[in-house]
Formats: structure tokens, sequence, C-alpha cells
């Protein structure tokens, strides 16, 4: 595969996994009896959650550092799901350890849940994983038990596509484990297949994840869906030809903001707190609008700060590929003289 | 004997919108004229839209006003044989009640004026102004009804263009576009298009007697009608079908955008189809085919197979959506934080004149 191929791959792998967490997610959020969300579930990213235990006297005893786990869903019955979401895995099976190691800091009593006491009376730990390496992972596992450890219910799903008769669904297994809300254990002990057009609207909405998206990828949303929408309420929008520009003045606090309310799990009902960290995160979009001036797309308002930014937008007929092609080095920078619409 | 001038006093009179129409098609059956309809979608005035164009080339006033119904005076130049030219006409507008935001744009002038003139300048409005699609099952019907209400009478097809599938060994299927005179019975003319994979864009037909022309009309996927006669009848079978499409449309695309919602929810569409459309990877690969071909827009695929999903950002007016295709049935297309109804019409037009003709269904329907 060339490199063009190569990050088309990287940015599918991406799609696949925020579709795997949106259909896990939905295990405990869809109410397929009344075909709706569930009230009173709450389902994040980037909470900072802190572990805690009782010393010999009772008192608690929180330690400084935090934890972020990849997902976290709260059950209105105070009970809560700890997701973790490996892409991959280094070819190394030595260094699998690292990502049980990871899995264990969330094997403790949490602080930092939505519920009053910041507590639940429970929670799962569960790693989901692409079901060509849920397989091998849960021999090491097995093969591990004297250090793998866990207090707390533990499960490995994998997940994987599938197809039948021409409908697409993903397919949710259990390799190893057991879950304590009954209907989503009995489910994934026997594999269940989502149907993909059932989830289509969150498929749609949620298109970032608290895991770095592929860079071209996320140029593309910040273009399609910041930038282009500015662009269009410039009455020369309609009649901008190819080359011609548009200038888009913008924060990167606005574009954090924006893509945060909109394309990340945020859309869900769900629990949004100041301590949490913010999907996407600003170092993320920085790098993003650095490769938008990097290919004389943009230029920094101030290049110290780098708090905002113009960009001058213009039309691609294909604004994925295009960035693709940017970030690969596969497109020519046009220097020539910039064709600004006055404003 | 001097030519009585009809035109003058018609344009001197005050009408309301029933008025109006009940007098174009006394027009027609006394004078030797051919009117063109054009029925458009808009939640603007008509003040606010057509006296907006001044420019170098052209220009509308407003002549005069009665409560829905406009008259405008447009003035344009145009260039013919490396000569600049200079014409003018007057048309009416007037909204088309029940349906609300419908309006119809009306010219009785010369059909060069029409085509010059009017015509693009409406177009030129889009997406303010949107002109509706009707599927090809539809016009079909339109027409076998208006045949069925004239049935001792020939309607002959003399004009018609079409799309046609043309299949190709190595790259598949392509569109053909055609244009025939074929003169046809209109049976006759619908069997040729259905055996030959082909679906009409415009028809124009004739209503004879005895060798005796009786009306001369034409219709367009686009809803627009232009008759010399019957004016009445074109009305009940066209021209209110095509309004009544347009306030279908603009109440089942509207209110589709998630900046609408409180929590940005989407409110997708689904286009179903009655047999499989996805069937295999060369269905995907023409869909993708078909879809690049979508001008004015950025078109970005990031799933091409086995499932699809493209997105789509109008470049008219910076609409955004996503395009599913994950069961072999269905298109879903969910509209981002901005759909409007002429960007989402415009969009589902081309996947019906490019692809293959659905059923637009709520995505509530049929996501069970």
């Amino acid at each position: 595969m060339n490199s063009e191929e190569l990050m088309n791959a990287d940015i599918d792998d991406f799609m696949q996994t925020v579709h795997a967490m949106i259909g896990f997610v939905n295990f405990y959020l869809f109410d397929g009896d009344k075909w709706c969300d569930r009230e009173g579930i709450k389902v994040f990213q980037g909470a900072r959650l802190k572990r805690f235990q009782l010393n010999s006297e009772g008192e608690e005893q929180i330690e400084s550092d935090h934890i972020t786990p990849d997902l976290c869903i709260y059950l209105p019955t105070k009970e809560g799901v700890i997701g973790e979401v490996k892409r991959n895995l280094p070819k190394n099976r030595k260094l699998w350890m690292g990502a049980f190691e990871q899995l264990m800091k969330y094997d403790n009593d949490l602080l930092g849940w939505p519920s009053e006491d910041g507590k639940v009376i429970s929670h799962d730990v569960v790693l989901l994983i692409h079901q060509f390496r849920s397989g091998p992972l849960a021999s090491f596992y097995n093969d591990n038990k004297d250090s793998i450890v866990f207090k707390k219910p533990f499960a490995i799903v994998g997940f994987g596509r599938s197809e039948d008769g021409g409908k697409h669904y993903y397919f949710f297994k259990k390799e190893l484990g057991s879950l304590s809300f009954p209907y989503v254990d009995k489910c994934l002990d026997d594999g269940v297949p989502v149907p993909m057009e059932i989830l289509i609207k969150k498929y749609s909405t949620i298109k970032l994840t608290d895991d770095r998206p592929p860079l071209p990828y996320l140029m593309y949303i910040i273009w399609e869906h910041v930038v282009l929408p500015i662009a269009s309420e410039n009455k020369k929008f309609r009649y901008l030809r190819k080359k011609q520009k548009i200038e888009v003045l913008l924060t990167i606090d606005n574009i954090v903001e924006v893509l945060r309310k909109g394309f990340s799990f945020a859309v869900l009902q769900s629990y949004n707190d100041d301590h949490q960290t913010k999907t996407p995160r600003r170092a993320w979009v920085v790098e993003a609008c650095d490769k938008f001036v990097l290919g004389k797309e943009a230029e920094w308002v101030d290049t110290k700060t780098k708090n905002e930014i113009k960009i001058y937008f213009q039309k691609y007929d294909d604004t994925l590929q295009h960035f693709v092609k940017l970030v690969t080095g596969n497109i020519d920078v046009d220097d020539s003289q910039m064709l600004l619409f006055d404003i | 004997m001097a030519n009585i001038d009809f035109v003058t006093p018609f344009y001197n009179k005050s009408y309301d919108t029933s008025g109006l129409l009940e007098a174009l098609s006394r027009l027609t059956s006394t004078e030797d004229i051919a009117i063109n309809t054009v029925p458009f979608g808009t939640e603007d005035s008509p003040l606010s839209l057509f006296p907006s164009i001044h420019s170098k080339r052209r220009d509308i006033t407003l002549i005069c006003q009665n409560e829905d119904v406009f008259l405008f005076k447009l003035n344009y130049k145009y260039s013919e044989e490396g000569e600049e030219r200079s014409e003018s006409g007057k048309f009416f507008v007037c909204n088309y009640e029940p349906f609300k935001n419908v309006n119809l744009a009306i010219t009785f002038e010369k059909n060069t004026f029409f085509r010059r003139g009017l015509l693009p300048i409406i177009k030129s409005l889009y997406p303010k102004v949107h002109l509706t699609f009707i599927k090809h099952e539809k016009l079909m019907k339109l027409l076998h009804a208006f045949r069925e209400r004239y049935n001792s009478l020939n309607l002959i097809i003399s004009r018609a263009s079409l799309k046609n599938r043309f299949i190709e060994k190595e790259s598949g299927s392509k569109l053909v576009p055609m244009v025939g005179w074929p003169n046809m019975e209109l049976d006759e003319a619908l069997k040729w298009a259905d055996q030959n994979d082909s679906w009409f864009q415009s028809i124009q037909f004739r209503l004879t007697e005895k060798k005796t022309n009786i009306a001369e009309i034409s219709f367009t996927r686009q809803g627009i009608v232009r008759t010399n006669h019957l004016y009445d009848e074109v009305q009940e079978f066209f021209i209110k079908p095509v309004c009544k499409i347009l306030f279908e449309n603009m109440e089942m695309f509207g209110n589709r955008s998630r900046r609408d919602t409180d929590s940005f929810s989407a409110r997708p569409l689904a286009i179903s189809f009655s047999y499989d459309q996805f069937a295999d990877p060369e269905d995907n690969r023409r869909f993708i085919r078909v879809m690049r071909h979508y001008n004015k827009a950025a078109v970005s695929v990031l799933h091409g197979n086995p499932y699809i999903h493209i997105t789509i950002s109008d470049y008219f007016d910076g609409s955004n959506f996503d395009l599913w295709m994950v069961s072999p049935k269905m298109i879903t297309i969910v509209p981002q934080m901005k759909g409007s109804v002429a960007a989402i019409e415009r969009l589902v037009n081309h996947i019906f004149d490019s692809y293959a003709e659905g059923k637009i269904v709520d995505y509530s329907e049929v996501a069970r």
C-alpha cells in the first residue's frame, strides 16, 4: 500500500473503532422494546477519575493522580462500566502486559462519577478490541493469570464487521469474563450482530472520541463542519471558483467547542463536567491548524500564542482526500497569489 | 382588420390567484398564445426576490401587486450571432393556495423570453428558490390521468428528452441523455422507455381529434408546464399535482438541520427501494461514480465496500450530509448542522435522476 492508502486504512480503522464504541455503549443505552435511548444513563469520555480506598480508620484516602479511561457509562442503579478501547496491539506480545496494567488501574474504587457523592456501588472493567486481536489477547490473559488479577467484573469483548444478505452489522462477542448487567452479559456470551442501520444517527453525529484521530481526518472534520458553515454565510460563497478563497477567522477554543458539542460523545445524554478532558484535545486542533498553515491554507494571527487562526476556505471536489494528500506529502502546496474575495 | 390588443387590458387588470388562473384559462381558449408556468418553492416573498435582480444584463421591476399576485417586468440582454440584443416581457408570480410557500411564475410572452430571460433567472435564485422533481412513475401517472380525461382524443408524444441506462462491458452502466421525436401514442412511448431502461426528463405531446390539434402541451421532470389551450385542465392534471409534490417535499425535507434542535440530534431521511440496489460491489462502484458526478459539491468517500459511507458538502448553501448504504434496499441521508430543503431536494433529485428512484420516508419509519 502507498502512503495515501495506508492513511485511508488508518482513517477507516479509526472510524471502525468509533462505531464499535457506539455499538457497545448502546447495549446499555438503547431500549430495544421502546426503540429509544433509556433515561438516566450517562455516557462520557475524558473523565478524570481518582482511585480511593479506606484506611484502617475508615477514612477515605484519595490518590492525587487521576486516570482517564476511554469510556464511562453510568447507570441509574448507581453502577458503572469503564471501557478501554484498543485499536492496535504491539507486535511484541511481551508489551501486551502494559494494556492489562492500565486496565488494572481501573480495578479500584473510583471517585468522579456523575453521582451525588461521586461514587458508584460497583463498576465493570471492559476491554474492547477488534476480534482479530481479542482471541490472542484472551490467550495472553489466561497465560498470565498470576500477574493479571481483577477484583471487579472484567471482560474482553471482541468486535468486527459482518454482512448477511446485503445487510451490514457490527458483531460483538465476549472473549472472556463476565459483566454485571445480565442482559448485556448474556448477549455478549452468545455474540450479537448489531445492524448498522439502527445506529446510523449516532455514527453520523459522533465523529470524534478521546482517541487521537488521524490528522487528515481531523483536518477534514474541521474544514467541513467548522470552516465551511462560516464561509457559506459569505454572499460570495456560491460563486467561489476553484483557487478562489474566503477568509474565515477562528479561535482554537471555538473550533474545539463546535466539534465537542456537535461531533463527540457530548451529543448523547451525557455528563459534562469542567474537570473532564474535552474532546477533541486542544493540542490536536493546534496540530491540525499548524498543518493548514504549512499547506498555505491558513495563517496564525499570532504564531506565539496560536490562539487565533485565519483559514482560507476554498472548494475541493473531495475534501478528505485533499487533506490525505496534503499530510502524506502528495500534493503541491499552492504558492500562487491567493485570490481573496472581499468580505 | 386591425389586431385586437388583448395583452394590455389583461395586464392592466388586478387579480387574486384564482382570478388570474381563470383569466389565463379564458385567454388560451380565445387567443393563439402559449402559457409557461413554473411551480417553485420559496420561504421568501417574491417582493424580496425578484426586484433584487439588477445588473448590466438584466433588470426586474415590480409593476403592480394585488394580495399574493405580483406582476413584474423583466428587461434583459443576450448575445446572438455575435450581436448584442435586448428583450423585455412581463410575468406574474402568485402564491398557489392552499400550499404554503409554493408559488407559480407564469408568462404568456414569447417562448424565447421564457427560455432566455425568465427561466434562467428563476434557476439563478437557487437555493432561495427551488424547483421540484417528478419521479418517472409519477410523471407517467399524471400523463395517464390526463389521457383518461381525454380518452376520445389521440395523445401523441411529439418530442421527448430521456435518460437511457447504457451498459458497457468494461465500465458498467452509463447514463446517456437522448432527445427524440417519436411521434408515438403515449402507451407506445412508455413501453419503449420501459424496454430500453429509460426515463423521461421532459415530454411534449399534442392532443388531436381527427388530425386537428386541440392542444400542444409540454411538461418537464421539474414540473414546468407549457400549453396553448386547456389551461384549466392543465392546472388540474399537472400544475396542481406538481404544487402538491413541492409542498409535500418541503414538509418532508424541512426542519432537518441538526442546529434546529436543542440537543443537535439528527433527523435522517431514507430512500427505500422496492428491490435490492446494493447487491454486489459493482452496484457500490456505480453509486460512488454517480455521487462523484454530483456537481457543485464536495464528495468524500469514507468507506466504499462492502458498505458505503459518503459525506457531501453542498457548495450552493453549505449544507452537509452523511450518506449511508448499509442495507441493500435503502439509502439513508443524515443532514448535519445545516441541511436545507433546497439542498436535500437537489441531492435526492440527483440520486433519482442518475441512479434509481425510490420512496422517500422519514428514517424513523424504516429504522426498526
